[in-house]
């Protein structure tokens, strides 16, 4: 009995037990008090868990899973889950016990109690709402029907029974207005006012950064309820929730707005600074904003952040949806219609009538959807465009087929935003003037002129150009899946938009590669960077140890003296000039430099062996194979005068491949013939065996011939200082055109030679060599 | 960046987590709020011994010392040492009859204490039962010392119905050993009236629990308690236990300066299975069920970046033999997972490329993976 101590899990399922009680039997007071006892342990538990690492920063000991399939506060938030289905089964009944249970993650996160709330917590206990959505539309479906009009055609219309539909439809706005009290009340919970009042300005920054997960949690999970209604055509859910997404920013314009600055370039303001201090953003926004502007606060910041982040999620929602109707992923056009709303940023209570709104031109259309492509990447390529595609990914993920849990499967939904380019280009199409560009060109000029306004500089135009010839591509394929998009976004026909986008991207492209280039040409090579690469390649040239094949225990020393060395100059051609700029102005060719200096060994290989090429051979002829023991006796004669560390050098092909077979016992051995792999020796290059004392190895000669000469005949190799330079070994650029140039390896070596002979062995290839 | 020397000298695994767990208790102003009164702490420790038998045993073991200080004091003159002693208040021949009457009383009285006791649990239970609630009686039988005041409760009866007859004493009698000047039977008297006396405060304590129980926010109070003192250390112990010992994977071979994450030269991971070699760098053999119990982490560190240099040098080799090296990065893997009982032949500690481990490096990581005795469960 001792050892049997509940746990907290155990705990929390009594309670969630008691509170599912009551649903079932319909206990209103008793469902609150349960609920209440419920909410106030789950805080504790939160609470008790909380800590502050040693940067100050806030933890929680609850997302240590410690090797459990589930992290704690995850298990303690899935107890929800089955409260939620009962309550949603109870909506006719009565639809008290839904509506308060809405009300779970406004309770978690407004009780008197504090507790550390890292995003992972936050995002947990807001991953409560699409929970809800998914136990509603998981009650919903269980009492759909198909309803065909007497006489009429089939159609796939799924609706509820009328007093059902009347019951889910009066339960939507409580649950909404649930959801978005979150919001709301955001400023209470973090404080804001006495954030402004107390707080100094880096502080205050500090402060609304650490609450960006929590609103960044809710934007994205009011998408997903969104999203989850409109998968399952729950027309009235999907009204509801467009409507809370459409004026999700509205409930903080009061708190916000009054600190209100003007860019031109907002959309290069990214969430990603959240993760700044506030003199990096201030920096920022300070090439951003015109300087006319008045004094920016992070309110401000912050306020536009927040903005833009609702706008995104509105675009891309519209694209995933777009793309659902038009790959006939689901069987009504729900999806597509949805989309439109969004587009238009028309809610759903204003019924068919014209949007208030002018709809966006193709510059605003185009400019929101760059704004995707060119955001910075930061440090552990962490970026505002990977938690975008998370996000759709996310979203996507609920359309899933269903898979046996444990089994490796091919998903068959989406990574991220790559897959939704069909449906952008639709979007950018059905936004194309009659004539003209609406100011599309000049307008991207205007930006490509001005390198620093760009979010990475010119990383940022690189990824762009590259989008932008994606979508040509996909143009010019020219997808039916396009075209009918367009069809869905201007409820019309509208053919000619396609070839009126691509010429108008194309220009596009030739405007802003043409700047970019201008730039490119006009920049000077950086020259500490080729300094650099020179050090590098230096380095490994003088103080790593050389590893040739043949020789060894030779030193590799630096004089001053100049004289008796040539001049070994390789070329490198092609090389972009963009890869030695700074900024650098091409993509980062993964290694670059750390392959340039592998490639040192080889250079240098080369000189010392064609060096010893050129040196005089003794030439022996032999009539016999290699495999007889008399071409070994006579080898052993010769090698008194090839000392110290004689060694054979046979054809790796063919003498080679024979004493290898010998060696594994492949083919029969002379007398007299002691073939071994001495274990110490066979970590050298080109190593084949040692035949009765002397190492053999193996080189590209044809068969029949050996040489036979000391390891050690390369005594020292002595490295002069380059003319006009400091340095012993050195790489320069020397342009070809205005864009590529050669990267010459430049070294000054001077090889000194034991004056021992060399001796060349011809003899008779062997039987088996033919073979 | 784990800090090691938070273990101790050796970098106990289970020390650090000791301390960090403690450091977490202290700071925490849930865990504070909810911390055991001293009072509190003392009246369990009092009931630590829980049981029945160990009650009763305990008693056992106080009465043979009695016992045993009767017979040397008869041995080494009983008259002398009870004229150091004040004087006994009744006529000696009396006393007898003094003994049976309270000992009635207190039997009167205890069996007072059990009854109210056990209607209280059983009516708890019943109540409890009824709404499904079994969680919340254990924690509510945890709470209020229900077990260990029955326990105590059954073992003062027993002891004072057999002492109505004073066993040990009765025999030391017939022996001839008992003392005539000294008053030994008060003496337990007195133990058996500070035992009731304790059963009392106890009862009082679990009549409010009782009470305290039956309200909402009193509940919820008790149940965080029970969480903070009893439940959470262990288990926050045990998550961490564990999270930490797969996590030192990343920064074992990482110095105080360099940055987080994965080594990208060399790799070491505990608690992982890879595709194994035949065979273990080093292996152990136990002929019982053991699981591994802690891990001086210190050692292994030391062991490690030792290993790690030496690899990295080979590694250097053999990248300028095949001009690349990517393929060969030094692996070291411990696949012993915490908690899992293992029997036989284990392997402890796989390698894959890298410099071989020395003797002394083996002999120190086989110190350093600590293994305890566990039950079989065939």
């Amino acid at each position: 009995m001792k050892s049997d101590f509940p746990e907290p899990d155990d705990i929390f399922e009594e309670l969630a037990e008691k509170v599912a009680t009551a649903i079932e039997r319909g206990k209103v007071v008793s469902f609150k008090r349960s609920l209440e006892e419920m909410e106030r342990f789950h805080q504790f538990l939160l609470a008790l868990n909380s800590a502050r690492s040693e940067d100050g920063s806030q933890f929680n000991y609850a997302q240590i899973s410690g090797g459990l399939w589930n992290e704690p506060h995850r298990t303690w938030i899935r107890h929800y889950r089955r409260l939620f289905a009962l309550a949603a089964d109870q909506i006719t009944e009565n639809d008290e016990f839904i509506s308060t249970l809405a009300h779970v993650p406004h309770h978690l996160f407004s009780f008197s109690r504090t507790y550390a709330r890292t995003p992972e917590i936050t995002s947990a206990v807001l991953d409560l709402g699409p929970m809800m959505v998914h136990r509603l539309q998981g009650w919903r479906s269980k009492r759909t029907t198909v309803q065909v009009p007497l006489g009429g055609e089939a159609k796939p219309k799924l609706d509820l029974a009328p007093s059902e539909a009347r019951a889910y439809a009066n339960t939507l706005p409580s649950l909404i207005g649930a959801w978005e009290a979150l919001v709301r009340y955001a400023p209470l919970t973090f404080e804001w006012n006495k954030l402004r009042r107390q707080k100094k300005v880096p502080e205050r920054w500090t402060a609304y950064a650490e609450s960006w997960p929590f609103f960044w949690a809710h934007l994205t999970n009011t998408a997903y309820c969104l999203a989850a209604c409109v998968w399952n055509e729950d027309e009235a859910g999907a009204s509801a929730y467009l409507d809370a997404l459409l004026s999700w920013r509205s409930a903080l314009r009061h708190e916000l707005d009054a600190e209100h600055f003007y860019t031109p370039y907002h959309r290069f303001l990214y969430p990603t600074m959240f993760r700044q201090s506030w003199d990096e953003v201030e920096g920022r926004v300070a090439i951003l904003v015109p300087q006319r502007s008045v004094h920016v606060s992070p309110e401000a910041v912050f306020s536009s952040l927040l903005t833009s982040a609702h706008n995104d999620v509105i675009l891309l929602t519209a694209q995933l949806f777009l793309f659902w109707t038009v790959s006939q992923k689901q069987l009504t056009d729900i999806g597509a219609r949805v989309a439109n709303r969004l587009l238009q940023l028309r809610p759903a209570e204003h019924g068919d009538e014209p949007p208030s709104t002018r709809p966006l031109s193709l510059r605003s259309r185009f400019l929101d959807m760059m704004r995707f492509e060119v955001a910075p990447v930061l440090e552990g390529e962490t970026s505002y465009a990977a938690d975008l595609d998370h996000y759709i990914q996310q979203l996507d993920n609920m359309t899933e087929r269903h898979v046996v849990p444990g089994r490796i499967y091919t998903p068959s939904t989406l990574h991220g935003r790559g897959g939704l380019m069909s449906s952008e280009i639709a979007i950018l199409a059905a936004s194309v003037p009659m004539t003209g560009d609406d100011g599309l060109r000049a307008y991207m000029a205007q930006l490509s002129a001005n390198e620093a306004l760009w979010p990475a500089a010119d990383d940022s135009i690189r990824r762009l150009l590259n989008h932008l010839q994606r979508i040509l591509q996909s143009l010019e394929t020219g997808a039916s899946s396009i075209g009918e998009g367009v069809k869905y976004v201007l409820n019309a026909e509208y053919p000619e938009s396609l070839p009126v986008l691509s010429n108008i991207l194309k220009s596009v492209v030739d405007d802003v590669e043409a700047a970019r280039r201008s730039r490119l040409r006009e920049r000077a090579i950086d020259q500490q960077k080729l300094l650099d690469l020179s050090h590098l390649f230096e380095k490994r040239l003088l103080e790593e140890p050389l590893d040739f094949p043949f020789f060894e225990a030779f030193q590799v020393v630096r004089t001053e003296d100049s004289g008796g060395g040539t001049v070994l100059d390789v070329p490198i051609s092609n090389v972009q000039k963009g890869q030695l700029t700074t900024p650098p102005m091409d993509y980062d060719l993964a290694d670059f430099a750390p392959s340039l200096a592998r490639s040192a060994d080889d250079i240098l290989w080369r000189t010392v062996w064609g060096n010893f090429l050129q040196k005089p051979r003794q030439i022996h002829g032999l009539d016999m194979t290699i495999q007889n023991v008399a071409f070994w006796e006579k080898v052993s004669t010769l090698i008194p005068q090839v000392q110290p560390n004689s060694i054979l050098v046979v054809s790796i092909s063919s003498e080679g491949s024979v004493l290898r077979k010998s060696l594994y016992g492949l083919s029969k051995v002379s007398a007299g013939i002691k073939i071994e792999s001495v274990p110490t020796k066979s970590a050298k290059r080109n190593y084949i065996a040692t035949v009765n004392g002397i190492d053999v190895f193996g080189a590209s000669f044809p068969a029949g011939v050996s040489w036979l000469f000391s390891a050690e005949m390369l005594q020292q190799i002595v490295f002069e200082k380059l003319p006009d330079t400091n340095l012993y070994a050195a790489i320069k650029y020397v342009p070809a055109d205005e864009e590529t140039g050669v990267l010459r390896l430049l070294a000054k070596p001077k090889l000194d030679w034991r004056d021992t002979p060399i001796f060349e062995l011809k003899f008779l290839p062997s039987q088996e060599d033919a073979d | 960046m784990i800090d090691w020397r938070r273990g101790g000298p050796t970098g106990s695994l289970n020390a650090w987590v000791r301390r960090e767990v403690r450091v977490q208790l202290r700071s925490n102003p849930a865990a504070r709020a909810a911390r055991y009164t001293w009072p509190h702490r003392l009246l369990r420790g009092f009931f630590s011994i829980a049981t029945f038998t160990r009650f009763v045993s305990l008693y056992v073991c106080v009465c043979l010392l009695v016992v045993a200080a009767e017979i040397l004091a008869v041995q080494f003159g009983e008259q002398e040492i009870a004229q150091w002693l004040p004087p006994v208040p009744w006529p000696m021949s009396d006393q007898d009859t003094w003994l049976l009457n309270i000992s009635g009383y207190l039997i009167g009285a205890q069996v007072g204490l059990l009854s109210v006791v056990s209607i209280s649990i059983a009516l708890v239970s019943l109540i409890a039962q009824r709404e499904n609630a079994e969680t919340d009686v254990k924690v509510y039988y945890h709470e209020s010392l229900a077990f260990e005041l029955v326990a105590s409760n059954v073992a003062l009866l027993t002891v004072l119905c057999l002492q109505l007859l004073w066993p040990f004493q009765t025999v030391l009698s017939l022996l001839g050993a008992s003392a005539t000047h000294i008053a030994f039977k008060p003496f337990l008297l007195g133990v058996h009236l500070v035992w009731l006396t304790v059963n009392l405060l106890t009862v009082a304590f679990f009549i409010s629990t009782t009470l305290r129980f039956v309200q909402d926010k009193s509940r919820q109070e008790i149940r965080e308690r029970y969480i903070v003192n009893i439940t959470h250390p262990v288990e926050l112990s045990e998550r961490l236990r564990r999270s930490v010992y797969s996590t030192s994977s990343l920064s074992i071979l990482r110095s105080a300066g360099e940055a987080t994450g994965q080594d990208d030269k060399a790799a070491v991971f505990f608690g992982s299975h890879f595709d194994e070699p035949q065979d273990a760098v080093l292996e152990a053999t136990f002929h019982h069920s053991v699981m591994l119990h802690d891990v001086h982490m210190g050692v292994v560190k030391w062991v490690l970046l030792r290993w790690k240099n030496r690899s990295l040098e080979k590694l250097r080799d053999a990248a300028r033999d095949e001009g690349m090296g990517g393929g060969r990065r030094p692996l070291i893997w411990f696949p012993i997972d915490l908690n899992l009982p293992v029997q036989g032949t284990t392997p402890i500690c796989f390698q894959r490329h890298g410099a071989e481990l020395t003797r002394v490096e083996k002999l120190l990581l086989r110190y350093a993976f600590c293994f305890r005795r566990v039950r079989d469960e065939v």
